[in-house]
C-alpha cells in the first residue's frame, strides 16, 4: 500500500453495550457501533514473522491482543484487520460465536480509551514498567504494548495485571439462575465495551501513577475503580448515537435515564460486578424502571470496600454531569417549549432529540477530559477523594481560567453533596480548593536549564520514557544541590541527617529522595496559546514495622531481633507533584501527601489500615500483605 | 484426672492444649450445687500435638465430667473443631464414654429451617464442584503450585488429605459429617436441641446465673426484617455488610466447576469449551498462526517474553474460591457471650468468626428474659474472657476504637472490672503453624498478639506457652498473683481458669 494513500482511521464494528441488546427487540437496533481508531500496521518486528501489510492480532504500537487460552489448552488464531473483506465490511460483523470478532471489539474500544486520555492530556500515552532486577537495585524498564488475553480466565472477572502489564478477560456459562441471559450462554467479558475501557483504564492510570496500585488507605484502590468506572461510562455517553435513543425515552431528561444503569449489562446481570456498581447508583422499583439514589454524604462515611467507595465517586462525578448537561440544554428546551417548560405529549421532534443529544455527548466529553487531566495535579502516592477534588478544580482553572459556564462549581457542589471534602484546606470555596502554590525556587540552576522535555502527541513513546528517567536525574541534581535544599524544604521533603534512620540513605547517608517521574502537562497560556509545564513527582521511603517496638528500634537505627537490615512489613510512602512552568522555572502548583516522611502519625495510619484492611479478606491463614508487595491488587478486589 | 467439683460460683474454663484447634470445657454451679459441664468444641489439626496426646484429652474430659456432659456445643463444622468427637482408641470411639444431655448448635445446623437447608445446599454444592475441579485439575494445579493450599481447605471441610498424626495413639475420622451425625445421635431428641438465630438471650435451665446471648451467625437482615419498611430512595446495602450466608458466589466459575448430575467422586466433569471445535488451534504447525504466537507467546517461560505469560492465572481463581468457601463457614460460627448474672461479667467465644460475622452484631438493643435490653458494646465492655477467634488470625479480631461503626478488639473489657480481670486464649500452636508448608499460617498474627498482651497485661493462653512461662506485661503484681491463683492445675493437658461471679 502506498504511504501516500495511507488513511488517517480505521472504521470498526463492536457491539454497543454487549450482545444483551441484541437480544431484547426494543434494543436490537442500538445493538452495533462504528469506532473509528486511528490506522495501524503491524509493527516492522512483527512483518518480518507474519508478512508486511497485514494487521494480524491485531498487533500495533500500543497494544497487543494475544488470543491464548488455557483454560481451554488452546489459542485462537489472529484476526488481520487488512484482509479485503474485513475492510470491506468495517471489520468483522458483531458475533458473540467468532473469537476473531472478539479480537476485534477489544483493540477497537481499547485504542478509543487511549485517544481520549491522550487528547485529554495532550501527550502519548505510556503503560506501567516491567521491575527488573539488576545488580544495584530494581529498574523500570518500558513496555511497548499494553497486552490483552481476551479469553484468559474462566470466571465472572476481567482485570490488569500489573506484573505482567496485561488485561484478562474471563468468560462463563451463565448460571442456571440467571434471568437475562439465558442459562448456558456463554458470557464473554471482553464483549462489554464499559467493561474493556474499564480495564483499560486501570491500566492508562497505572501508567501515569505506579504508586496508586499500593492501598495505603481506605480511598486508593476505590479511586482507581471510581476512575475507571468513570472512564468506562463517559466514553460510551461521547457517543452521541448511544445518548440518542435514551433521550427520545426519558424526553430529555437524563435524570429518568437508566443508562448508567446499564453499566456492563450483559456482565453484570449475569453476575454481581455491573450490578454493584448499579446497587450502589441506584434501586429498582417494583415497574422494574431503575431510579438512582439521592445524594448523601453519609453513604461515604459507611462504605469500606473499593468498589463501594469508587461508586460514590462515580456518583459525584455523574452528578456534576448532570448538572452541566442540563444548564446547557435549559435554553433549547426553552424554545422547545416556547417558555412554557412543558414538553407536548408524546415523542419528541427528532431534531431536538439530535441537539439534546448532541448536547449531552459535549458535556460528558468535557467532564472526561477534566477527570483525566486532573490526574497530573494529584499527589505521588496515598491518594484521597479529597486529593482528587484539589486537582479537578486546579487542573481545570489552568486550562479554562474563565470558568463561563460554572462547571467547577458543579464539581464543587456535586462532590460536597455526596461528603467529599478535601482535608487541610482553609475553606471549602472554589478558591479554597486550589492547590498550594506558586513557590519561588529562588535562583537559576544550570541542570535545570538541561531539562527538556519534549512530549506531546507526535513524540515516539520509547523516547520519551527515556527522556523521562533522564530527566528526573536531572532535576534530582539540581534539589540536590545548595539552592534546592531550600526548595525541598518548602514541598516537605525532609533532608534532615537526624531523622529516622528507616529513611532510605544514600551513600553520603543523606535522607534520599527519588524523582519518580516527569511529565508535560497542558494549560492556558495569555490568549491562544497552550503552554507546557512539568509536572515532577517527588518520593520519599521509609521502611514499616507491624510492631511499633520493632518500628522504634529501627528508626533508631538499631538492629530489629530476628529481622534481616533492609527488612520492613511494609513502606511507606510520601512525597509531592510540583507543576513547574518552563520558562521561569516556578513552581506553580504543589500537591503534597498528607504529612511528610517523618510524621508517625501518618506511618501509623498506614499500619492501621493494613492491619485493618479488608483488601484481601481471606487472607486468613497468611496474614495482611504489605501493599507494594501485593501481586495482583486489581483480580482479587473484583471478585465477589 | 478426678471428677470436677462444682465452683463456688461463676465459670472453670479447662482449655484443652490438645494443639491447633478448639476444646474448652465449663464448669458452673448446677441448681443442686453439683457441676454442670459444657463442652465448646472439641478437634484440632492432625499432627500439631504439643506435649499432650489427644486420647489423654479425651480421658481426661471423661473423667472431669464423670462421663456426663449437660450441653455440648459445636460452633461450626470444621474439622479443627470437631474431629476429635469421633476419635478412636483400639476401633473404639473414645466419646462413647459420654452422655449429652443438650446439643446447641448455630440456625445453619438446623435441618427444619429452610434458609439454613439453602445455605448449606450451597455449600454441600460448592465443596463437591471445588472436590471435582481439584481431581479433573490436578496436575496443572500442581504445576501451579496450588495443589496443597486447596487441599488444606478441603482438610478443614472434612476432604482431602488426612494429615498424619503425631504422638498421639487414637485415630481421627477425616469426614465432618461424621462427627456431626454422631454428635446428633448422641442427642437425638430434638427437644434437647437448640439452634440459635443471632442476638438469642437465653437463661440456662439448670445454671442460675447464667445467661447466654448469641452474636453470630449472622442471618441476612431482609430475612429478619422482612416487614419492615424500606424509606423510599433510600439505600441500606451497606447495612447488609455481613449478613446472609449464601455461597452464591459459585456461578462465573460454571466453566471452572461444571456441575454434574451425579454425585460420584468418579465423574469429574464434562470438558466446557467456549467455541466450536473449528476455531480451536492446538498443536505443532507451521504456519503463521503459529509464527504469530510463537513469537508473543512461546511454549515456556524461558521465552524473551515469557514473563508475560499466563499459564497459571486462570486456576488463581479455584485458590480464592477454596478459600472463600472457608471463610463462608468461619463467619457461620456460633458466637455466644456468656453473662454471669450477679457480677455481669462475660465470657466471649467466637469460634472461628471473621470480619463478615462481626460486622453483622447489631447495634439495636438485645431483649433478655428479665423484660431488660443490653448491646453487643455494652456486652463485649463487660467481657473478662475472650476466646479468640480462629487461632489469632488477621480478620478474626477486627481492629477498631471505641466509635467505631462496628465490633473490635476495643470494645472487649473497658468497663469496670473487666479492665483488671481480662484474659485471652488463643488455641494454636504458633509453631506448628508456621511450619505448614508451603505458605506458613501465621497464628497468632503477630500484632494481635501483642494488641492482646496490652489489654490482658501478659494475662494471654495460647496453647503451645506453658502456664510458666508467661510473664506479667504492665498492669499491677496484684492483679497478676490474683490471675496466678486462679490459673492454679494449669499443666501439659490444660490451661485451667476459674472467672469467679464477684
Amino acid at each position: 500500500m502506498a504511504g501516500g494513500n495511507r488513511p488517517q482511521f480505521r472504521k470498526l464494528r463492536v457491539f454497543a453495550v454487549d450482545p444483551s441488546l441484541a437480544a431484547a427487540h426494543e434494543t436490537a437496533e442500538l445493538n452495533e457501533l462504528i469506532l473509528s481508531v486511528p490506522w495501524e500496521d503491524n509493527p516492522p518486528d512483527l512483518q518480518a514473522i507474519v508478512g508486511a501489510g497485514r494487521m494480524v492480532g491485531p498487533v500495533g504500537k500500543y497494544l497487543e491482543i494475544v488470543d491464548v487460552d488455557p483454560a481451554s489448552g488452546c489459542r485462537y488464531a489472529p484476526v488481520d484487520l487488512n484482509e479485503t473483506y474485513v475492510l470491506a465490511s468495517q471489520g468483522l460483523a458483531p458475533s458473540e460465536l467468532n473469537p476473531q470478532f472478539h479480537q476485534q471489539m477489544v483493540y477497537a474500544v481499547a485504542m478509543r480509551t487511549i485517544d481520549f486520555f491522550e487528547r485529554a492530556l495532550g501527550r502519548v500515552a505510556l503503560w506501567g514498567g516491567r521491575w527488573v532486577k539488576k545488580d544495584d537495585g530494581v529498574e523500570r524498564e518500558f513496555v511497548e504494548r499494553l497486552r490483552i488475553y481476551p479469553h484468559a480466565l474462566r470466571e465472572a472477572n476481567a482485570y490488569y495485571a500489573p506484573d505482567t502489564v496485561s488485561v484478562l478477560f474471563g468468560y462463563f456459562p451463565a448460571p442456571k439462575t440467571s434471568k437475562v441471559v439465558v442459562p448456558g450462554t456463554t458470557v464473554f467479558t471482553c464483549l462489554s465495551h464499559d467493561v474493556i475501557a474499564h480495564e483499560v483504564t486501570h491500566a492508562l492510570l497505572d501508567g501515569l501513577h505506579e504508586r496508586f496500585s499500593e492501598a495505603t488507605n481506605i480511598d486508593v484502590l476505590a479511586f482507581h475503580e471510581g476512575f475507571a468506572d468513570i472512564v468506562a461510562i463517559f466514553q460510551h455517553f461521547a457517543n452521541p448515537e448511544v445518548l440518542r435513543d435514551q433521550i427520545a425515552r426519558t424526553r430529555g431528561d437524563l435524570e429518568q435515564q437508566n443508562m448508567l444503569g446499564q453499566l456492563a449489562q450483559q456482565f453484570g446481570a449475569a453476575t454481581d460486578r455491573g450490578r454493584a456498581l448499579r446497587d450502589a447508583l441506584g434501586f429498582t422499583d417494583k415497574d422494574g424502571n431503575w431510579h438512582r439514589y439521592k445524594p448523601n454524604p453519609s453513604y461515604l462515611l459507611k462504605a469500606q470496600e473499593a468498589h463501594d467507595r469508587g461508586a460514590i465517586l462515580v456518583a459525584a462525578v455523574f452528578e456534576a454531569f448532570l448538572k452541566i448537561y442540563k444548564s446547557r440544554v435549559v435554553d433549547l428546551l426553552r424554545i422547545a417549549t416556547q417558555g412554557t417548560g412543558v414538553l407536548p405529549e408524546g415523542a419528541l421532534h427528532p431534531d431536538l432529540v439530535n441537539r439534546l443529544a448532541d448536547e449531552a455527548s459535549k458535556s460528558a466529553k468535557h467532564v472526561l477530559e477534566m477527570c483525566i487531566r486532573a490526574l497530573d495535579y494529584c499527589p505521588p502516592v496515598d491518594i484521597t477523594f479529597g486529593d482528587y477534588l484539589r486537582a479537578l478544580i486546579t487542573s481545570d482553572y489552568d486550562f479554562y481560567p474563565e470558568d463561563e459556564h460554572n462547571y467547577r462549581t458543579a464539581i464543587l457542589q456535586a462532590f460536597t453533596l455526596y461528603g467529599i471534602r478535601a482535608s487541610a484546606i482553609r475553606n471549602a470555596s472554589l478558591e479554597g480548593l486550589l492547590l498550594e502554590g506558586p513557590i519561588e525556587t529562588g535562583q537559576q540552576s544550570a541542570s535545570l536549564d538541561d531539562v527538556a522535555l519534549q512530549w506531546d502527541n507526535e513524540t515516539e513513546r520509547g523516547a520519551v520514557f527515556k527522556a523521562m528517567r533522564e530527566n528526573g536525574w536531572k532535576i534530582h541534581k539540581w534539589l540536590s544541590d545548595e539552592g534546592g535544599r531550600k526548595v525541598l524544604d518548602r514541598l516537605g521533603i525532609v533532608t534532615d541527617p537526624a531523622a529516622p534512620k528507616t529513611i532510605g540513605r544514600d551513600k553520603n547517608g543523606n535522607c534520599k529522595f527519588e524523582v519518580h517521574a516527569v511529565r508535560t502537562a497542558l494549560r492556558r497560556g495569555s490568549k491562544t496559546n497552550l503552554v507546557a509545564d512539568l509536572v515532577i513527582e517527588i518520593t520519599q521511603r521509609r521502611r514499616g514495622f507491624f510492631s511499633e517496638a520493632d518500628q522504634a528500634l529501627a528508626d533508631q537505627g538499631k538492629p530489629v531481633p530476628g529481622r534481616q537490615p533492609h527488612d520492613s512489613d511494609f513502606l511507606f510512602r510520601r512525597g509531592c507533584t510540583i507543576i513547574v512552568n518552563q520558562r521561569t522555572r516556578q513552581i506553580r502548583w504543589a500537591a503534597r501527601t498528607r504529612g511528610d516522611i517523618t510524621s508517625d502519625r501518618r506511618l501509623d495510619a498506614v499500619r492501621q489500615f493494613i492491619l485493618g484492611s479488608t483488601v484481601d479478606q481471606l487472607s486468613s491463614f497468611a496474614g495482611p500483605e504489605a501493599p507494594h508487595q501485593m501481586r495482583a491488587p486489581f483480580a482479587v478486589a473484583h471478585r465477589h | 484426672m478426678a471428677k470436677l467439683k462444682a465452683p463456688r460460683n461463676g465459670v472453670r474454663v479447662r482449655m484443652y492444649r490438645q494443639g491447633h484447634g478448639d476444646c474448652f470445657l465449663l464448669t458452673m454451679r448446677g441448681q443442686d450445687g453439683d457441676a454442670f459441664h459444657v463442652l465448646i468444641d472439641c478437634g484440632f489439626k492432625p499432627g500439631s500435638e504439643i506435649t499432650a496426646k489427644v486420647e489423654d484429652v479425651i480421658k481426661d474430659i471423661v473423667e472431669a465430667t464423670g462421663g456426663r456432659i449437660d450441653i455440648l456445643i459445636v460452633t461450626h463444622e470444621h474439622q479443627d473443631h470437631v474431629n476429635l468427637f469421633t476419635a478412636k482408641l483400639d476401633d473404639q470411639p473414645l466419646f462413647d464414654a459420654i452422655d449429652v444431655g443438650q446439643l446447641w448448635l448455630g440456625w445453619t445446623a438446623n435441618p427444619k429451617d429452610e434458609l439454613a437447608d439453602k445455605v448449606r445446599k450451597g455449600h454441600d454444592e460448592a465443596v463437591g464442584m471445588l472436590r471435582k475441579a481439584r481431581k479433573r485439575l490436578g496436575a496443572q494445579l500442581d504445576k501451579a503450585g496450588l495443589s496443597a493450599g486447596i487441599d488444606e481447605m478441603l482438610a478443614l471441610e472434612g476432604f482431602g488429605a488426612a494429615g498424619k498424626t503425631g504422638i498421639s495413639k487414637a485415630t481421627m475420622e477425616r469426614s465432618v459429617a461424621a462427627a456431626m451425625r454422631y454428635l446428633t445421635a448422641k442427642v437425638p431428641d430434638e427437644k434437647k436441641r437448640k439452634y440459635f438465630l443471632p442476638h438469642e438471650a437465653v437463661d440456662v435451665a439448670g445454671v442460675p446465673g447464667l445467661r447466654v446471648i448469641s452474636l453470630g451467625p449472622p442471618r441476612s437482615r431482609s430475612e429478619l426484617n422482612k416487614d419492615e419498611p424500606k424509606a423510599a430512595g433510600e439505600r441500606d446495602r451497606v447495612y447488609d455488610k455481613g449478613h446472609g450466608l449464601s455461597f452464591g458466589f459459585s456461578f462465573g466459575l460454571g466453566g471452572l466447576l461444571p456441575a454434574t448430575e451425579t454425585d460420584s467422586d468418579e465423574d469429574a466433569g464434562e470438558d466446557y469449551m467456549p467455541f466450536a471445535a473449528g476455531h480451536s488451534l492446538r498443536g505443532k504447525t507451521k504456519d503463521s498462526n503459529a509464527r504469530f504466537f510463537e513469537f508473543l507467546y512461546g511454549k515456556d517461560d524461558g521465552h524473551p517474553l515469557g514473563w508475560r505469560r499466563i499459564e497459571r492465572d486462570w486456576l488463581f481463581a479455584l485458590d480464592w474460591f477454596a478459600r472463600k468457601i472457608n471463610v463462608e463457614v468461619n463467619n457461620s460460627s456460633l458466637v455466644l457471650a456468656l453473662e454471669l448474672t450477679a457480677s455481669r461479667k462475660v465470657l466471649l467465644f467466637a469460634g472461628d468468626a471473621q470480619y463478615g460475622n462481626w460486622l453483622s452484631w447489631d447495634d439495636r438493643p438485645i431483649k433478655l428474659d428479665d423484660g431488660s435490653s443490653t448491646t453487643v458494646q455494652e456486652l463485649l465492655g463487660r467481657t473478662v474472657l475472650y476466646k479468640v477467634g480462629h487461632h489469632g488470625s488477621h480478620n478474626a479480631t477486627l481492629k477498631g476504637t471505641v466509635d467505631s461503626a462496628y465490633a473490635n478488639l476495643d470494645w472487649l473489657g473497658r468497663d469496670g472490672v473487666a479492665k483488671d480481670e481480662f484474659v485471652a486464649m488463643i488455641p494454636a500452636n504458633e509453631p506448628w503453624a508456621l511450619a505448614v508448608k508451603p505458605d506458613p499460617w501465621v497464628h497468632p498474627l503477630p500484632a494481635i498478639r501483642a494488641a492482646l498482651d496490652e489489654k490482658a497485661k501478659g494475662r494471654v493462653f495460647q496453647s503451645n506457652i506453658d502456664f510458666a512461662a508467661m510473664k506479667r506485661e504492665g498492669g499491677s503484681q496484684d492483679a497478676w498473683d490474683e490471675f496466678v491463683r486462679r490459673s492454679k492445675g494449669s499443666s501439659d493437658l490444660y490451661f485451667d481458669y476459674w472467672v469467679p461471679d464477684e
